[in-house]
């Protein structure tokens, strides 16, 4: 059976991404063109698939109302832009969406966002 | 008047059906509804045997209060403008247009409703307008005789529109199942519809099934366009929509009905007898009129309710859980004993013929020696059975083998924790709430010995520290003497209902201008719209192998977590 990265997790990481860039928002379009190129990646090399729609975005931001809260057609983060605070958010940001999610997924997340962030 | 029948219904009282509705109920495709179980409330109130026939045939009964309602005050409130676009004849064709989609919008619900829904769309996106779905949608509109070409073109951009509607605050993208009832009433439109001497408007059933509005552009369109096609966007936001709506109604007050659970009274003819229509910056948009006002917040408060206690009460998120997992290990059971007869070569393209439009069909879908045809909760139950010896499989039929749940709420788990350790408790847990390798299609996660092996490997982020957290669970239960044999399965924050009230309009003189969005005076009533139970943290429900004594376990476990948490939010 194909296994699925539930879509909090490809949101959680791409704002991972976008805090490593100093960005405290993303766009919907762009978690959507993250989780486009993510879906064609994981599923060829890894029997696994992404499902991000843009009512994970909101149900995310409804489930996790201390992370994030969304703007218009933006996802930010729910804190100020204090560093201190934005390192110690990061650092939840991890232990709630990265761990324990296999490593080739995290880099083909990051090889997505990297693309997606260039483009932009 | 022609010839009318009436039902009696445990909910509404009698409902009349007028005989052209009759040729739709009759056939086989809407009679299978009657083995589609309504929702998984039966672990916890056996008497909810509810149906999606019954459901359908009360969502047509108040799409006939919702549509006498509305034209009756919309004639009022439009006045000349409303009798120059809609002559007599057209709001005939409109009401059986509206009623049709009324009662067809839950035609192509899977077997056991929501829990199998994603079923039907296994890997692909619907917001992918190449998804296999959307092909077959498209196709079947473009082969329908009852359409024009022009409306399929403006449907196409339409619907591309709301499946990436992000930007739009008023629609929402439609689900699985309701591109399958679209593409099951243009495949049987002939039939459904053969009865009616005046044939109703299919690309409006369409739409109001999917959600799917009519663009209009004041600025650009002419008014005759923005006066037809916004009564019949208020149509369809009638039927489905991120606002109150006939098919929510009716659901609200059946479920809790027919599960025997007390809510809060909804008077849906006071209700529906209140509708009427504004002009939102030149769009027209459907309204209460400001007498509703306390039965809208009743709705609200029993969403809410059913939301908090009874979706996400852990018995009934258990049985949601057992079921997806028995499909699933039955697909693949089915695989591993036939591999050699089968023309199927994994679990993953088994599911996908037994979810597909053919079996829902009267003509059905061959699953190597067997036609699966009109798939219901029955097929999928013997389905299941023929692989009874697997644990999970037994487990469903055999109450005492399944798991229980630690504690049965949210207000229990802060009680037997304490307030202000219910967050680092929560957050303890998250290396292994969140860890993917353990996690299935419904989000829950099983632990017990072999999840060592799991997780113990270099190619896993963070691995360590979800073997810290399995060797606190693992120390509990030890000192507890019971089996190491867990299962996590996490809610969701948000109890509030998906009641959008920046949409819902509420009118407070006979005029479409004068209207206020229902959010600008929440804070005069209730507030119920806004969530006011929103988790700090991941709430899950664990469920034990063994029956434990909680308040041993919780106090072990406070211990542990206090000794090992290398964490502190």
């Amino acid at each position: 059976m194909c296994r699925r990265i539930s879509a909090e997790y490809i949101i959680g990481n791409v704002l991972i991404e976008a805090l490593e860039r100093k960005k405290s928002f993303v766009d919907f379009d762009v978690i959507i063109k993250v989780d486009d190129f993510l879906y064609k990646e994981l599923l060829e090399k890894y029997d696994t698939f992404s499902k991000v729609d843009f009512e994970d975005i909101y149900s995310t931001v409804d489930n996790y109302p201390y992370f994030f809260k969304a703007k218009g057609n933006r996802l930010e983060l729910a804190v100020s832009q204090d560093e201190g605070e934005l390192e110690g958010l990061k650092e939840r940001l991890l232990r709630y969406f990265r761990i324990g999610l296999p490593k080739c997924v995290v880099e083909a997340i990051h090889k997505s966002s990297e693309m997606v962030f260039n483009m932009v | 008047m022609g010839k009318v029948k009436s039902i009696k219904d445990l909910v509404h009282g009698y409902i009349q059906l007028e005989y052209e509705y009759w040729n739709i109920i009759d056939t086989a495709e809407f009679q299978r509804l009657k083995w589609i179980e309504q929702i998984s409330f039966r672990a916890l109130y056996p008497s909810a045997r509810h149906d999606r026939f019954i459901h359908s045939i009360g969502t047509f009964h108040l799409g006939k209060l919702a549509f006498e309602g509305f034209i009756n005050n919309a004639i009022i409130t439009l006045g000349e403008d409303f009798n120059m676009y809609y002559t007599q004849e057209e709001l005939l064709n409109l009401k059986s247009s509206f009623l049709s989609a009324c009662l067809l919008h839950d035609v192509g619900h899977a077997p056991f409703s929501h829990t199998y829904e994603d079923l039907f769309n296994y890997k692909d996106k619907i917001r992918n307008d190449k998804c296999k779905l959307n092909k077959l949608l498209f196709s079947e509109l473009k082969s329908n005789k009852l359409v024009s070409e022009k409306e399929v073109e403006q449907f196409i951009n339409d619907y591309k529109y709301i499946i990436v509607s992000e930007s739009s605050k008023t629609c929402k993208p439609p689900s699985a199942h309701e591109v399958v009832s679209s593409i099951l009433v243009l495949k049987n439109s002939e039939k459904f519809f053969s009865s009616f001497s005046n044939k109703p408007d299919l690309i409006l059933i369409i739409r109001a099934i999917l959600g799917c509005v009519y663009a209009i552009n004041p600025n650009v369109d002419n008014n005759d366009r923005v006066i037809r096609c916004g009564i019949k966007n208020c149509m369809i936001r009638l039927l489905n929509s991120k606002t109150v709506d006939v098919d929510k109604l009716d659901y609200i007050v059946r479920d809790s009905k027919m599960s025997g659970y007390e809510n809060t009274q909804v008077d849906n003819i006071r209700l529906l007898k209140s509708l009427t229509v504004v002009s939102v910056d030149d769009v027209l948009f459907p309204a209460f009129k400001k007498s509703a006002l306390s039965v809208l917040d009743n709705v609200i408060k029993a969403k809410n309710a059913q939301a908090k206690w009874i979706i996400s009460h852990p018995i009934v998120q258990y049985e949601a859980y057992l079921m997806l997992k028995c499909i699933l290990v039955a697909a693949h059971e089915y695989i591993h004993k036939n591999s050699e007869k089968s023309e199927f070569n994994t679990s993953d393209e088994l599911i996908e013929a037994l979810f597909s439009i053919e079996s829902l069909s009267e003509e059905g879908k061959r699953i190597d020696h067997e036609i699966y045809r009109l798939l219901s909760d029955m097929d999928i139950i013997a389905f299941i059975k023929n692989c009874y010896g697997n644990n999970i499989i037994e487990e469903f039929f055999n109450r005492s083998k399944r798991y229980k749940p630690v504690w049965k709420s949210h207000e229990e788990f802060v009680f037997l924790f304490g307030k202000d350790f219910a967050k680092s408790v929560a957050d303890f847990f998250i290396p292994i709430i969140s860890n993917n390798e353990l996690t299935e299609m419904s989000k829950s996660i099983i632990v017990d010995e072999g999840t060592f092996y799991k997780i113990n490997r270099e190619d896993y982020y963070g691995a360590q520290e979800v073997e810290k957290v399995l060797n606190v669970l693992k120390r509990v239960s030890e000192e507890n003497s019971i089996q190491f044999s867990y299962i996590f399965i996490p809610v969701k924050s948000n109890f509030s209902t998906k009641i959008d009230a920046d949409t819902t309009y509420i009118q407070f003189k006979d005029d479409k201008d004068s209207y206020t969005k229902y959010s600008n005076i929440l804070n005069s009533l209730s507030n119920e719209a806004e969530p006011q139970n929103k988790y700090e943290y991941v709430f899950f429900y664990l469920y034990s192998k063994e029956k434990v004594d909680k308040y041993e376990f919780a106090n072990q476990l406070k211990r542990h977590i206090k000794e090992n948490s290398i964490y502190r939010p």
